[in-house]
């Protein structure tokens, strides 16, 4: 059967040859390299770019240096936390309030930007999300210190509610 | 069979070879069309799949919870809780009606099992995020990141966290 | 007549005695076999979806295959499945052997190559999902397109200052700056780590995810690369790399055993000025 099929191949090899005839008009010296010629002389131009948008990535700024600063904030709070809890001075319970204050806004931050998403919640929601979140962070920030000045302050509160009276 | 495909091969060739075109008999009439390049679709992913009404696969309701997950999102757990009482103690401060410490001396009246809970809804989370906080700088630092210092690490810090908490309940 | 149709009238007779020769031994062994096998039955719950009726929603169908007439893989279950049950169960495969990455799925919870993820034997249904968090085109087959174009956008290729000098010989590396990227270069593109980060879940779209951020590392890294700058340039913003919070599930469920979390540590690191990459051991261009 496949003898056949060969066989049957190589007559209509006949024919296009025939056809050949009256389509290129080669040199029976070298066909090979005069198409090979042709075609460089019109190169086909390459597609680069894929089907779809690589995607756009937004540089808004350094978010390296941010990233050194928030683990340098960390491990000063690994600090912070023993000794302004047992210290009991208003000057470490400022400085305890502060750094937990922007600690805990960074980490509320990457919440927002994971969560709030605008494919979710449409481009305004997230921004009005973050807008928020500075407003909590400063308010706090704000009362912490004032109640560090004008009440008995965080280590005292803490020590306070272990108190066995 | 490689018999057949010899002769095959025999009588093609020397068809060719006989043909004053040589070779070129053997090529298909095939013309290519230079086009210009097409300029990638401004469709984004996300738009051109859900116009494709194509489902997005099960991720949350099917992933098998792992340690490494379960301690990670509680890490994130315990931050926004220990967040709420930060912001709670300073906006408290602030529009509370009461001083701070007037509710404290109320909590102490309202029994030991009172204080304890509140005691132990302090400390738990306060040492959990500390001591896995503390896992966390490690990784940043590039140390102790594969799956067998993870798991290690990982049961490590639950014992510590809980003992701290337990300590610090009873205290 | 030819010569070949002569020696195939030839051995006709004796293809035939051969034949039932075989048949009779087998048919014997069959016999017994069939006494000493029993069918050991196992479910296969697996994710359905046909995008020709997209208004009806994904399902799960369950298959029972007999694992004593099946091969130990869970791709040799999902072929016996396509072979002899359910010939529309579609699902991406090649190599079947764990490096072309084409048959990444989720298997009984977890991302891995079904080629190499052993069926569970102890009788409980196996649950089979496409990768999470991502569109479906049919059935079990995710649409990788951003995965591709995230990969795209790291430019995965060797950069020099000056690339259009031509060269006639290798840039040098030294064993130890070869050394750098072992357990990196390993990496087949299954999507694996990607699609099991939840941060990939909620910011795909941003996020470059574990795989391609390893692979941006390993071109930062390679010491004949001088592009190091702008690689790390292109990923300074909160979403590229930032969005990565040491989740850790990329690790834990490379296929290959392979450590993206650690590779996109080592990119923080070089972000954020803490580290520097190395002055390569030998001079590239000798």
């Amino acid at each position: 059967m496949a003898l056949a099929l060969v066989l049957k191949k190589s007559l209509s090899v006949q024919a296009t040859q025939n056809f050949f005839k009256t389509a290129i008009k080669v040199d029976s010296k070298r066909p090979f390299t005069q198409i090979l010629s042709a075609i460089k002389k019109e190169p086909i131009k390459v597609c680069r770019e894929s089907k779809f948008n690589t995607p756009k990535r937004l540089m808004s700024g350094d978010h390296g240096k941010l990233w050194t600063v928030e683990r340098g904030v960390s491990v000063a709070l690994l600090g912070m936390v023993p000794i302004a809890l047992l210290a009991h001075n208003t000057l470490l319970d400022d400085v305890l309030a502060a750094s937990v204050v922007i600690h805990f806004h960074w980490g509320l931050e990457a919440n927002v930007i994971d969560y709030v998403r605008p494919i979710i919640f449409g481009h305004a929601v997230p921004k009005v999300a973050l807008g928020l979140l500075y407003l909590v962070s400063i308010s706090t920030l704000g009362g912490l210190i004032y109640y560090n000045h004008s009440s008995i302050g965080i280590s005292n509160t803490v020590r306070k509610i272990w108190k066995k009276e | 069979m490689s018999l057949i495909f010899r002769l095959a091969g025999q009588r093609c060739n020397s068809q060719f070879l006989k043909n004053s075109n040589g070779l070129i008999s053997c090529i298909r009439p095939v013309t290519l069309k230079a086009t210009n390049v097409s300029p990638p679709s401004k469709e984004g992913h996300d738009e051109r799949n859900m116009k494709l009404k194509r489902p997005q696969s099960p991720h949350l309701t099917i992933y098998a919870p792992q340690l490494t997950s379960l301690l990670s999102i509680s890490h994130r757990a315990t931050g926004i809780v220990l967040s709420g009482y930060a912001i709670g103690l300073g906006l408290g401060a602030i529009v509370l009606p009461e001083s701070i410490p007037h509710y404290i001396d109320c909590l102490h009246e309202m029994g030991p099992a009172a204080v304890s809970f509140v005691k132990f809804s302090l400390s738990f989370p306060m040492a959990y995020h500390f001591w896995n906080g503390i896992r966390h700088l490690i990784w940043d630092t590039g140390k102790m990141l594969t799956i067998p210092q993870v798991y290690t690490t990982g049961y490590i810090m639950l014992a510590v966290t809980f003992a701290t908490a337990g300590f610090l309940t009873v205290m | 007549m030819s010569r070949e149709a002569q020696l195939f009238k030839l051995c006709r007779g004796s293809f035939g005695q051969v034949r039932s020769i075989h048949r009779a031994s087998t048919s014997q062994a069959a016999a017994v076999q069939a006494k000493e096998k029993p069918v050991k039955n196992k479910v296969f719950s697996i994710y359905r979806w046909n995008p020709d009726k997209s208004d009806q929603k994904p399902y799960m169908q369950e298959y029972n295959v007999d694992l004593n007439a099946c091969g130990p893989m869970v791709l040799d279950a999902l072929i016996k499945i396509k072979n002899e049950i359910d010939p529309t169960l579609t699902f991406r495969r090649s190599c079947r052997e764990g490096i072309c990455g084409s048959c990444a799925m989720n298997i009984g919870g977890v991302n891995t190559l079904a080629c190499i993820s052993k069926i569970d034997t102890s009788g409980k249904s196996t649950k089979i999902y496409p990768l999470p968090h991502m569109y479906v085109v049919k059935d079990l087959v995710p649409d990788m397109n951003n995965f591709y174009n995230q990969y795209k956008s790291i430019e995965p290729w060797l950069q020099r200052k000056d690339d259009t000098v031509k060269k006639n010989t290798e840039y040098l590396q030294s064993v130890e700056d070869r050394q750098k990227l072992d357990g990196l270069y390993e990496c087949i593109l299954c999507a694996c780590c990607s699609t099991s980060c939840p941060s990939y879940w909620w910011n795909g779209d941003k996020y470059l995810g574990p795989a391609v951020l390893m692979q941006a590392y390993r071109w930062i890294i390679d010491s004949r690369d001088e592009a190091t700058t702008k690689r790390l340039d292109k990923m300074r913003d909160p979403f590229s790399a930032f969005r990565c919070h040491t989740i850790m599930n990329c690790t834990r469920t490379c296929p290959k055993g392979l450590n993206p979390g650690r590779a996109i540590a080592e990119i923080k690191k070089l972000l954020g000025g803490v580290a520097k990459k190395e002055e390569p051991h030998l001079k590239a261009v000798a």
